[in-house]
């Protein structure tokens, strides 16, 4: 596995085309390893965060860094290659690609990895789908799974890149309490196992208590970071 | 000093090897820029589900490109076995002579069978014609009379022999009431023939309006020339002045006698005359004794080149209009790649938001383009070919000219060319991909 990184925001200052601000972000960190929830309303600048945690996001102001690496300086390419060594994501909609089958779901990222990194990101795809619950031999395409099954099939996608960071987007949003609960346990597992830093966008309770740390946001501001 | 040695070099080469380094070299930027844009990517799984998923457009997309090369396609085809197919049928026909008027009527109505009304060269004519030094034979030609569409032509065995290659099926005629047929005529060694006058395309059987008092019988059938010859049912030119109620070329002393020589005071006069030299050059040399005031001499194959010239200015216009609509849909395709490409847009972004480098995205979408556009190619060169092949059936049916639409280097060329330049041009809707952030779309 990647080596956990560590985070530090400082200063992060994030506006919109328009110039309404979308995220102003004093100061943040998170030891390698620890998990995070940010929570808040809609429109709080949550999503913003994790896109700039991801380098998707560009800031107007401050440094994004990760063990030291500042995400602003980096060029297109070389935050892709960040991205791909480092960073897993989740996404609300699952994003998945609906005509390939869940195993090639789940290893895509072998398509745009260098050939020496190919085998073990499909060995990672095949152990995570049969981990979650997904047969990785179902020849099925993808668009026929319950919303439940494509959500683990991300999480399979998010882990088989072996990231040292598990970004997660409303991971619970569209599932029931029981998927939901399922998908949380499968989570909270995955990233005790991997050692790897977990931080989610939530508005599920449940969920963000069995992480670490909470972030409230409201209009783009941090309400309170507590320990959980 | 090296272009001319180059140009000699090329100039030097086998037509084959030469028709297949222009294919390689129009191929090859399609070729290298599909290794720059690849190198060291595997995208092939996303091209079939991207395939898969809009399979409708892809269709149509795929059949506009197939459409638009068939068309370039086709038309090169079909010219060259035009070309080819008439150049073949007025092989045999080394020099022709008629009197004054239109070469291209005259070669028409002597070569390719057409009806037309040309003025008679007369017995004296034909003695000098045939007596002339180097002149193996002069066969006269008398049209008229037709059997169900196809002409009976008057003729000696001289040309038939000659038209054959001296490969007749059964006999030559060697009687009045004989004949012998191409093989297009539907008749065997055997049958009976009664001829209608004029050139009838069908008659009711029971009318027997214009019907000669005659029965042909065939005594031979002619191989395959590619010609309309292959239609015609061939008697001695004797019997058809006779039946015309005219002198049959000879001395009421040798009247029951086939062929030269003839009487020139009973000859009655012919249309053309086809004159086979000893030699080469010797065919020149009679074109120019023959070509005065009172008759016309002239090598089919020059007024087929000269018309083919002609058709050479519409083929190099046809050939513009092509390019300008291959032109046209290219650029139609192209606009309908950069939108299909944001139609996946959020699978990019996606990949983008994965960590895929920005030249992958333009691996993605050029990979995509040049599935399509291959694809494209390839049907529509066959629809092309399919399409000359099916054209060719239906003119060789009504000419009888023998035209045949193989895939040739020009269309292979023309092919390769369109997709190269379709290729390079596939590059913009992916490099558009790659400049475009890819939040946009992950949030839509």
């Amino acid at each position: 596995m990647t080596s956990a990184l560590s985070l530090s925001l400082r200063d992060v200052r994030v506006t919109a085309p328009s110039g309404r601000m979308l995220l102003d972000l004093p100061f943040l960190s998170l030891p390698a390893g620890q998990s995070l929830a940010i929570r808040g309303p809609s429109g709080a600048g949550k999503s913003t965060l994790l896109h700039v945690l991801a380098g998707l996001q560009p800031v107007q102001r401050g440094e994004v860094l990760w063990d030291g690496t500042d995400l602003a300086r980096l060029t297109e390419t070389q935050l892709s290659t960040f991205r791909r060594l480092h960073i897993g994501q989740i996404f609300q909609d699952f994003l998945l690609f609906d005509e390939l089958p869940a195993l090639e779901n789940a290893a895509v990222a072998r398509l745009f990895a260098p050939r020496s990194a190919r085998d073990s990101i499909l060995q990672r795809a095949d152990h995570w789908l049969t981990t979650l619950g997904i047969d990785p031999r179902d020849p099925r395409r993808v668009a026929t799974y319950s919303g439940g099954e494509r959500q683990r099939i991300a999480v399979a996608r998010a882990l088989a890149q072996n990231p040292a960071v598990l970004l997660a987007d409303e991971p619970t949003a569209s599932l029931d309490r029981a998927t939901a609960d399922q998908l949380t346990d499968d989570l909270i597992a995955a990233a005790q196992t991997t050692g790897l830093s977990l931080i989610c966008v939530t508005h599920d309770e449940a969920l963000s208590r069995r992480l670490n740390r909470v972030l409230t946001l409201s209009d783009g501001t941090p309400e309170a970071a507590h320990a959980a | 000093m090296l272009p001319e040695t180059l140009t000699r070099l090329w100039a030097d080469l086998p037509n084959a090897a030469q028709d297949t380094v222009t294919f390689v070299a129009l191929l090859l930027p399609a070729v290298l820029i599909g290794i720059w844009v690849l190198r060291g990517l595997a995208p092939g799984a996303l091209i079939t589900s991207m395939l898969r998923r809009y399979a409708a457009v892809n269709l149509v997309f795929t059949g506009l490109v197939a459409v638009s090369v068939a068309l370039g396609v086709g038309l090169i085809a079909q010219e060259r076995g035009l070309r080819q197919g008439s150049a073949r049928a007025a092989d045999k026909f080394d020099l022709i002579v008629t009197a004054p008027g239109s070469e291209i009527t005259a070669m028409l109505a002597a070569v390719y069978l057409q009806p037309t009304d040309l003025p008679l060269l007369n017995g004296a004519q034909y003695a000098e014609i045939a007596g002339a030094e180097g002149v193996t034979f002069a066969a006269p030609l008398a049209f008229g009379d037709s059997w169900q569409g196809h002409p009976v032509v008057g003729t000696t065995t001289d040309f038939i022999t000659h038209l054959s290659g001296a490969s007749v099926q059964g006999r030559m005629f060697a009687d009045h009431e004989e004949a012998v047929v191409g093989a297009l005529v539907p008749l065997g060694i055997g049958d009976e023939v009664v001829p209608t006058h004029g050139a009838v395309e069908t008659m009711d059987e029971e009318d027997d309006h214009g019907h000669h008092d005659i029965h042909y019988k065939v005594v031979g059938k002619l191989p395959a020339t590619g010609s309309p010859w292959d239609r015609a049912i061939l008697v001695p030119v004797e019997i058809v002045w006779e039946l015309h109620g005219l002198a049959n070329g000879h001395t009421p002393e040798t009247a029951e006698q086939l062929g030269p020589p003839f009487a020139p005071e009973n000859f009655p006069g012919t249309p053309a005359i086809l004159v086979k030299p000893e030699k080469l050059f010797q065919a020149y040399a009679l074109r120019t004794e023959f070509s005065r005031a009172d008759m016309m001499a002239f090598f089919p194959g020059a007024v087929l080149s000269q018309l083919h010239g002609l058709a050479s200015d519409v083929r190099e216009a046809m050939s513009l209009l092509t390019v300008v609509s291959q032109i046209l849909v290219a650029a139609a395709i192209l606009a309908g790649l950069v939108l299909i490409t944001r139609l996946f847009a959020r699978n990019l972004a996606v990949l983008r938001a994965l960590g895929a480098a920005p030249r992958f995205l333009l691996a993605v979408v050029w990979s995509y383009a040049a599935t399509l556009l291959t694809l494209g190619t390839v049907v529509g060169f066959g629809l092309g070919i399919g399409a000359a092949a099916v054209l060719s059936r239906i003119l060789t049916a009504r000419t009888s000219v023998q035209i045949s639409a193989t895939p040739g280097w020009s269309e292979l060329h023309l092919a390769a060319a369109f997709l190269s330049l379709s290729l390079i041009c596939a590059l913009l809707p992916g490099l558009l991909a790659m400049r475009r952030p890819p939040l946009a779309d992950l949030r839509a």
